[in-house]
């Protein structure tokens, strides 16, 4: 199972590409995306959902073009859009009904898959009441649960776990874990410790350029002696802010604990520290890389 | 004062909004190729056998019934939707959360919907002074003469029409496809009505404009041609015209008055539509009444979440991977069906029997053409529901999304509108009424042809509300044969709609695969 990326590219207008020369091998596992807002996260998971034409460049699933015949990949996809609607009108158990008969499942297949994935998602007590008086949170659950129907062997999320309650989330992101074995899982999201929790691998995005492909482990390796803290008198914060990444505050009885990330040591009272995903974030993304 | 600037800035970029809309480049080809259809002598105003010299009034007040008609018609559908868009953005909450009164947002709204409006008509005015110069009969442009008829005849009407959309958008059960409907019908029915009786010096509160207008051009012929019959008409020119030089309506500031009175009567509806308005509260929207055995219609609140024990997914066989296109079927159906009222099956059903019930002849004419508007609001829906409901990246992400949804929905639609016609199609086989029963099959071929093209192409239910109402208000009801795709008052042309159904679908699929790969 392989998903290959081969200088892909998405052009809006004459002089704006939402993302250019994409390169990327994706193997199972959990591929986290990361990036800020308009980095062209979602347009490479639209590409990949065979949803958007790329301008240029070739997607392989197993080693076919899905360019060009993209339901060699859609009988294995499950994708969770970053903006969904459901139809108000139908229930939980019938909307998933509906997209299981056009994903092509079997109804006894259907009947029971869609019972687990109530269970699963929490969502057994609202089944059979109507989408259209549910809360973001449950519909959010309810796009999870038509995302997983077919079992998919390629598995894309955007932006999963907006909406949901911490609870949701870390059940959520335990339950990523245990699909990606044998399957590709791809996770769009800006929340940093979503991905922390659950990638094998991580691809940083800006501007619609690949900035990092790497494993969590080599990019923290990448940080470390580089990340530092100390506490430093609540006035003098501004100006430190103008000076370095600052990736973290905590306020304290005798001023505030910083936490910065610079290649050389920033105060003489600064000390090294285990770097983590976060300061990673901020420092490829900061463009100091 | 600060009262006014919020009206304008709320006008001002709900108009950008709008104008930079394709429906709005849409409405503006419409509009040019009716300035064309104009100057080509399709849409002549007659009065019996004579018309007025192609001078700055006569063409001022021709271009300007046409843009009462026309604009006033079809612009309710251009403008009617940007409360709705408010209100699907979440730009609407966030303006909710402001001081804005419910009144400002209203006249806001109409201001916005006039300036719209306006930007058509605009497009005729200076389509009416290049046909003053093609026709060449006066090359005197008479700038007063010529923009007057717009100014006090299409002007006010556009303030209405501008007015009714917020109203219809502000009252609950007119916001979507009823409303539409309603509007259709109701500008239908308005026209004789209000030229019928308001006459005389009424005529001026006409809306359209018309009746003042059939009045003074009345007078302006009979007295070079005393033998003229009042026949007053806009339409394809028929007979050879004598013509007779008009030079416009002497605009007293009475009837300016009563003319502009139409922007007060605009104004008070808009006030009179913020009393329905909710502010954009999903509270106060009536909630849909469902099986739902929640007590409470607010949001349903989730159980507790267990312990989070993780559930685990049994892998699915690579057997169920098993496409069913039945299954599609029943599931396209039960989306079409789902959500209507219970009196919505009961008028259905009544219709069905109604039509078994009643003679062949009778069942074609009137029964028939009934029963297959019931459903209007249904069908409607095919084609755009992906979109309207924001599915799509779902859906179409999905396999074969061309060949296994699409032709689903169009057969769903098909056994919808052949249910509602079941009563018929069983008194025509009963009577041996063969050439009613391929009327009907026609008919029933037709019918979602013309939404799926309509809903994929446009992304809304309203193309198709609108196109759907017109054939069937022009054809079956008015008799036009050409457009008889019932068979009400004739043998129906199954050699003409089902070609055309065809067509219909081929250009949907077309639309369709345009989508799935954006």
């Amino acid at each position: 199972m392989q998903l290959t990326i081969q200088n892909l590219g998405k052009q809006y207008k004459r002089d704006f590409w939402g993302l250019k020369g994409f390169s990327l091998n994706i193997k199972p596992g959990i591929l986290g995306l990361l990036g800020p807002n308009g980095a062209g996260k979602s347009t490479f998971m639209r590409m990949l959902a065979t949803i958007t034409k790329p301008t240029e460049g070739t997607i392989l699933w197993n080693g076919i073009d899905i360019v060009n015949s993209p339901d060699t990949l859609r009988g294995v996809l499950g994708y969770l859009p970053q903006d969904f609607g459901v139809y108000p009108n139908l229930t939980a158990v019938e909307f998933l009904e509906y997209m299981a008969a056009i994903k092509g499942l079997d109804a006894a297949s259907t009947r029971k898959r869609i019972e687990e994935l109530l269970l699963l998602v929490n969502l057994k007590d609202a089944a059979k009441r109507p989408l259209g008086g549910y809360s973001g949170g449950m519909k959010q659950r309810v796009g999870i649960a038509q995302a997983l129907l077919n079992d998919p062997q390629l598995l894309i999320v955007d932006e999963p776990t907006v909406g949901l309650d911490p609870e949701e989330r870390v059940r959520f992101r335990n339950l990523l874990s245990d699909l990606s074995g044998e399957r590709i899982v791809i996770l769009s999201t800006h929340i940093v410790s979503d991905v922390e929790a659950t990638a094998t691998h991580i691809v940083l995005v800006n501007k619609g350029q690949l900035l990092r492909d790497a494993a969590p482990e080599d990019l923290l390796k990448e940080l470390d002696s580089k990340v530092w803290e100390w506490t430093v008198h609540s006035d003098d914060l501004s100006v430190l802010k103008q000076k370095h990444i600052v990736s973290g505050t905590i306020r304290k009885s005798d001023g505030v604990q910083v936490r910065v990330v610079s290649g050389t040591q920033p105060e003489a009272q600064a000390e090294n520290v285990s770097p983590n995903l976060e300061d990673a974030y901020l420092y490829f993304i900061g463009g100091r890389s | 004062m600060n009262s006014v600037r919020v009206i304008y800035h709320l006008a001002r970029a709900d108009f950008l909004e709008r104008v930079r809309r394709y429906s709005f480049l849409a409405m503006l080809g419409l509009i040019v190729f009716l300035g064309y259809q104009v100057a080509i002598g399709n849409m002549t105003l007659q009065l019996g056998q004579y018309r007025g010299e192609f001078n700055s009034a006569w063409v001022g007040a021709l271009m300007s019934v046409n843009a009462t008609l026309l604009i006033g018609w079809f612009g309710f559908y251009l403008v009617k939707g940007s409360v709705a868009r408010d209100r699907e953005t979440g730009v609407g909450q966030i303006m909710a959360t402001t001081p804005l009164t419910r009144p400002l947002y209203m006249l806001g709204k109409w201001l916005s919907n006039l300036a719209v409006l306006i930007a058509l008509v605009a497009v005729l005015v200076l389509a009416g002074i290049i046909l003053q110069f093609w026709k060449g009969e006066s090359t005197q442009i008479n700038l007063a003469a010529y923009l007057v008829p717009y100014l006090f005849i299409a002007l006010p009407l556009m303030g209405l029409v501008a007015a009714f959309a917020v109203l219809f958008e502000a009252i609950p059960f007119l916001q979507g496809g009823f409303g539409n409907i309603v509007y259709f019908m109701a500008f239908i029915i308005s026209i004789p009505l209000s030229m019928e009786n308001l006459t005389g010096k009424f005529a001026v509160f006409e809306p359209m404009g018309i009746g003042i207008l059939e009045q003074d051009m009345g007078v302006a012929v009979r007295t070079v041609y005393p033998d003229y019959n009042g026949d007053f008409s806009l339409g394809p020119a028929e007979d050879v015209f004598n013509t007779f030089t008009w030079t416009g309506i002497h605009w007293t500031p009475d009837l300016i008055l009563a003319r502009f009175s139409f922007f007060g009567l605009a104004i008070l509806l808009t006030l009179f539509a913020a009393l329905f308005f909710d502010r954009f509260d999903p509270s106060r929207s009536k909630p849909r009444r469902t099986k739902s055995t929640a007590s409470s219609p607010d949001l349903i609140a989730a159980a507790p979440p267990p312990a989070l024990a993780s559930v685990h997914l049994t892998p699915l066989a690579a057997s169920a991977n098993r496409f069913s296109f039945f299954n599609v079927l029943l599931a396209e159906l039960k989306l079409l069906l789902k959500g209507q009222r219970w009196w919505w099956y009961a008028i259905a059903g009544i219709l069905i029997i109604v039509c078994f019930a009643n003679p062949s002849e009778s069942t074609r004419q009137i029964i028939l053409p009934l029963a297959w508007v019931w459903p209007v609001l249904v069908w409607s829906a095919i084609g755009n529901r992906e979109i309207h409901n924001n599915v799509q990246q779902m859906t179409f992400s999905s396999a074969s999304p061309l060949w296994r949804q699409l032709p689903a929905q169009w057969l769903a639609g098909f056994i919808v509108t052949l249910l509602i016609g079941i009563g018929a199609l069983l008194r025509f086989l009963i009577d041996g009424d063969t050439t009613g029963l391929l009327a009907l099959l026609s008919g029933a071929i037709f019918i979602p042809s013309l939404a799926l093209a309509s809903g994929v192409w446009s992304g809304t239910s309203k193309l198709f509300e609108i196109l759907y109402i017109s054939i069937w208000y022009i054809g079956p009801l008015n008799k036009v044969l050409e457009l008889d795709f019932i068979g009400a008052n004739n043998n129906g042309r199954p050699e003409f709609f089902i070609p055309v159904s065809m067509a219909l679908i081929a250009f949907a699929i077309l639309g369709r695969a345009r989508q799935v790969r954006n």
